[in-house]
């Protein structure tokens, strides 16, 4: 095998482990604050209107963090 | 499919090299905005017209958002909503088909997914928050960096490259990577419109009544249609994300006004 096709694999293998390693931590917050989201609504279900859009404003923050490795993905892509 | 990320048309223009779809995608959002604020207050009444009343709610918004500002609330008002006004603007835009328009390099697509005109948005609030401290405080701001004890200093002059930077990438990185989605879904149909499968697809589903060329122009247009959702799904990202920028932008100002930090 030859330099150049051993670095397209590792660069792949790169590309597949920054997304699926940076998009873990996003959906999990994403996750705890849906969560959060349902058992405020569940208890209160008046302060519905306000808390979606501050869920919104927490989840586009969180998943800010997934676009980040879908950019470092790119980048390594060249 | 073929992926470029910056990429740009570059020409000349008062001896400066400038990206040319980024600018004139700019100066079409700007243009935009002075248009509709222009008809706004050409005739203003006590009783606002529509347009008058839209952009009033807009300003009240604003103020009431820099309620907690105390000093100048006026000013970081408006300053927060031209910047508020022009991403959203921005990255409305790009959701026009610009595709369609071929050009040498690069594309016409939202301004904002230019790294250039988020990160100088970004510097921008950067000295903004700075002037602001500087003027509430005066030389007493810059004793923020070594609260609550000296040798966190470091960390928190640290924040100060670390927020510009996040502010900018966060604002370009949301936007291309919309790009880049609404383009991978497009051209996901592309993978299963192979010579083989449509020619299987013509003679043993269609027994030959479509042609194979039929059969492969209406399989791409089925599945342009899965970039739908995702550009709907994008019209509410260019919100938020107008919404999170100015946000940020109005905690750090209150954050360099306000007496505990």
């Amino acid at each position: 095998m030859d330099t150049t096709a051993l670095v397209d694999c590792f660069k792949y293998l790169a590309m597949g482990i920054a997304i699926g390693l940076g998009v873990l931590g996003p959906g999990l917050g994403i996750g705890l604050a849906t969560k959060a989201l349902l058992e405020s609504v569940a208890r209160q279900p008046e302060t519905t209107g306000v808390l979606t859009g501050l869920f919104l404003l927490g989840a586009a923050l969180a998943e800010t963090c997934a676009i980040y490795a879908f950019v470092v993905v790119f980048i390594i892509k060249g | 499919m073929d992926l470029k990320i910056g990429e740009h048309l570059i020409g000349n223009l008062f001896g400066l090299n400038v990206h040319l779809d980024t600018l004139i995608t700019l100066w079409a959002a700007m243009g935009l905005i002075l248009l509709f604020a222009l008809l706004s207050v050409i005739k203003i009444n006590i009783i606002p017209n529509k347009l008058q009343a839209v952009f009033e709610k807009i300003v009240t918004i604003f103020i009431g958002l820099t309620k907690d500002l105390k000093q100048n609330q006026g000013s970081s008002a408006l300053v927060l909503m031209c910047i508020f006004l022009l991403i959203i603007t921005s990255n409305l835009l790009g959701q026009l088909p610009f595709k369609l328009i071929h050009l040498q390099e690069g594309e016409f697509a939202s301004p904002t997914n230019d790294i250039n005109v988020t990160a100088a948005l970004a510097v921008f609030v950067l000295i903004y928050y700075f002037y602001k401290g500087l003027k509430a405080k005066g030389l007493s701001y810059f004793k923020h960096y070594i609260k609550p004890v000296w040798f966190i200093a470091p960390i928190n002059i640290l924040e100060d490259v670390i927020r510009p930077f996040t502010l900018a990438l966060r604002l370009f990185a949301n936007i291309l990577a919309g790009e880049i989605m609404i383009v991978i879904f497009g051209s996901i149909i592309a993978m299963f419109l192979t010579p083989q499968t449509l020619t299987n697809i013509a003679h043993n589903l269609f027994n030959g009544v479509l042609s194979v060329n039929a059969v492969n122009n209406i399989g791409l247009f089925l599945g342009s249609l899965l970039s739908l959702p995702v550009m709907f799904f994008e019209l509410m990202v260019a919100f938020v994300q107008a919404l999170v920028f100015t946000l940020l932008a109005n905690s750090y100002i209150s954050g360099a006004v306000g007496e505990n930090h």
